[in-house]
């Protein structure tokens, strides 16, 4: 039986999600299609495809790569997406009405996502994870992730109770004493956290659309629904959920120990992601037991493809420097017309500052500059060749790291993409210049470190 | 951009301006490891001068000149100072220092410039094509500061740096600071 469960988490095909085209675009061939007929209707069973993104030359792009201009426009490209996609699929996407309802606005559980970010932001700025939520998980931890029946046993009621009073007292003091918390109360505590968050952690305008992803026809495409809602999500929402995320994904790697399979830490931590009741009595009313072992599936695909989850789909990328080009062509004019109407004197200032710095005009075909300011090799011109990739280019400004500047790791810079048709890009290591050059030939590209 | 003085590192392929400011800068050098050839790589450095002070270097690190192909003409309008590196195990190498020196001399106008002849690999021995004499007799010639270094020892490289150093912020500083009590171009708007 043991065997059987294990065997549960494991992946049964290998399946290519596609990036480059609309999710959209591909539901409606998809269905045009006889092959789409054949592979419908797959909801029930339990072996999840192994989905593979296949290697993007010009890199990929993950959540927390793009500035925060650049990301505002993926949020509208998604909703667009995710609109076209339920609509093209048959399903119903309504935003849901957030519900103006009295919160807290100070203490620990029942607190909204950003009250809390305020206050932790006090203590530790920076926080972006709320501090009880990264301690919960931290004491559940510090045990070990092989108890047995971990998130699915509760811990004592009444012992959870009084530990939550506590801590809405002591937590932010520092006086609560960590010692006593019993493992399965922590996890419990960590449920209780999530169900209480006023506004669900999934949002209320797309908790629905979460729900409705497993009415979706095939598993790719309920992949690719997912995908479009977290990026939709607002930040603290989504980094909140992949810490969580991750999380589970321990929990469950440690299977053999804890018994909890894949579909075990689903099924236990669904409601507590899925439930909510402030839409009114109606949903209620829908069987709550068909709606549970739904939201399971759902819940076992963000577990098990959060790494995928986390990218940013290339057609909307592509999209972006699409839009980012049309609106400096706009600016572009906007600017001749001004100049136009200024003076000449400030035209030959502007004219003579451009003179000061000849060797960015001076780089010949094929060669691009990379500046890195926090180093002591501030800048490299480098011959792009077919398999240069932005890994090779970091690498080259690190083997002097041994230096009197700084120590940096090779793990904290990394090389971004800066301008031309993008706000900012941080690029992974597999990026391949040359491609990319093509792709963004007016970028500039700098070494400089993640902010986090 | 502009923060220090811009100096240029220039001299024929293969002499060691790359490894004699990476052992300047990180003080290591593996000896006879080709990296492979420069394009243009730019390094800040702070450099003491004789008198305590730390300067601020910007050193070009320039690519390598062949037979025929001259140092680009931009480089002598921006340089605040140019180090002319040859190897001594090359004529050739030296008498395109020669070269340079002359076109410096062209190019550079009223403008002062400062100017460090530097000859590389005098740990190669057996190869020496370039007699130190002969060198120096030159240097005293054209009243530059030259000497014999090897990327194997970084003591070698200090007096020449710090010499440059000390001689650019001489040099440079009536110019760059505003006479008191005049009020500055351009600074009007500022505060």
């Amino acid at each position: 039986d043991e065997q059987k469960s294990v065997l549960e988490d494991m992946p049964f095909s290998d399946t290519d999600i596609n990036l480059e085209i609309s999710f959209a675009e591909q539901a409606a061939n998809l269905k045009d299609s006889s092959v789409g007929k054949m592979c419908k209707g797959g909801g029930g069973d339990t072996l999840l495809p192994n989905f593979r993104l296949p290697k993007d030359k010009t890199g990929t792009t993950k959540i927390g790569d793009l500035a925060p201009q650049d990301m505002k426009k993926v949020y509208s490209l998604a909703l667009i997406e995710l609109t076209a996609l339920y609509d093209i699929l048959g399903t119903e996407f309504k935003q849901q009405k957030a519900v103006k309802m009295k919160t807290k606005d100070s203490g620990l559980f029942g607190v909204p996502l950003s009250v809390l970010l305020e206050q932790d932001q006090k203590k530790v700025p920076g926080t972006k994870i709320p501090l009880i939520f990264q301690k919960l998980i931290a004491q559940i931890e510090e045990a070990t992730l092989e108890t047995e029946g971990l998130l699915r046993i509760p811990g004592v009621a009444t012992r959870i109770k009084s530990l939550c009073q506590e801590l809405e007292a002591k937590f932010y003091e520092g006086t609560f004493n960590w010692e006593n918390v019993k493992q399965h109360d922590a996890a419990s505590l960590l449920k209780l956290f999530i169900r209480e968050l006023p506004q669900p952690l999934l949002t209320v305008e797309y908790l629905k659309a979460f729900q409705d992803v497993q009415n979706l026809p095939t598993k790719k495409q309920q992949l690719q629904a997912l995908n479009l809602l977290v990026l939709l999500l607002p930040e603290a929402n989504r980094d909140t959920l992949k810490v969580l995320l991750e999380f589970l994904q321990r929990v469950i790697d440690h299977r053999d120990k804890n018994k909890m399979t894949l579909k075990n830490v689903a099924m236990v931590m669904a409601p507590n992601l899925f439930t909510f009741h402030g839409f009114g009595s109606k949903t209620i009313e829908q069987s709550e037991f068909v709606m549970a072992a739904g939201t399971a599936n759902v819940m076992r695909f963000m577990i098990q493809y959060q790494k995928l989850l986390w990218t940013i789909p290339k057609f909307i990328v592509n999209q972006v420097r699409k839009q980012n080009t049309e609106s400096q062509k706009k600016e572009k004019k906007d600017k001749a017309m001004k100049k136009l109407l200024k003076k000449m004197a400030y035209d030959r200032e502007k004219h003579e500052k451009q003179e000061k710095t000849p060797n960015d005009a001076d780089v010949p075909q094929g060669v691009i500059r990379v500046q890195a300011p926090h180093l002591s090799k501030v800048s490299m011109a480098i011959q792009l060749t077919e398999e240069l990739k932005a890994g090779d280019i970091v690498a080259r400004f690190l083997s002097q790291k041994s230096g009197n500047v700084q120590t940096l790791k090779k793990e904290e810079v990394f090389l971004y993409e800066i301008g031309g048709n993008i706000g900012e890009r941080c690029l992974d290591d597999d990026t391949y210049m040359k491609d990319l050059y093509q792709l963004n030939p007016n970028a500039e590209w700098v070494i400089k470190s993640k902010q986090s | 951009m502009g923060k220090g003085y811009k100096v240029v590192v220039c001299g024929m392929a293969s002499v060691g301006k790359t490894a004699i400011l990476e052992q300047l800068l990180y003080g290591k050098h593996t000896v006879g490891l080709e990296e492979g050839a420069t394009m243009e790589d730019v390094y800040l450095a702070s450099v003491e001068t004789d008198r305590g002070v730390k300067e601020q270097l910007r050193l070009y690190d320039t690519r390598g000149l062949q037979e025929g192909v001259e140092l680009p003409k931009h480089y002598f309008s921006v340089a605040d100072g140019f180090v002319l590196v040859y190897a001594v195990t090359s004529l050739e190498a030296f008498q395109r220092v020669e070269l340079l020196k002359k076109e410096i001399d062209v190019f550079r106008d009223k403008k002062e410039v400062t100017v460090i002849v530097l000859g590389n690999k005098t740990d190669l021995l057996d190869q020496r094509q370039v007699e130190t004499e002969a060198a120096q007799q030159w240097a005293r010639v054209e009243k530059v500061r030259l000497w014999e270094v090897t990327v194997t020892d970084r003591k070698t490289l200090l007096e020449p740096f710090t010499f440059l150093a000390s001689k650019l912020s001489q040099s440079q500083n009536k110019s760059t600071f505003p006479l008191p009590g005049r009020k500055n171009k351009g600074n009007n708007c500022d505060n």
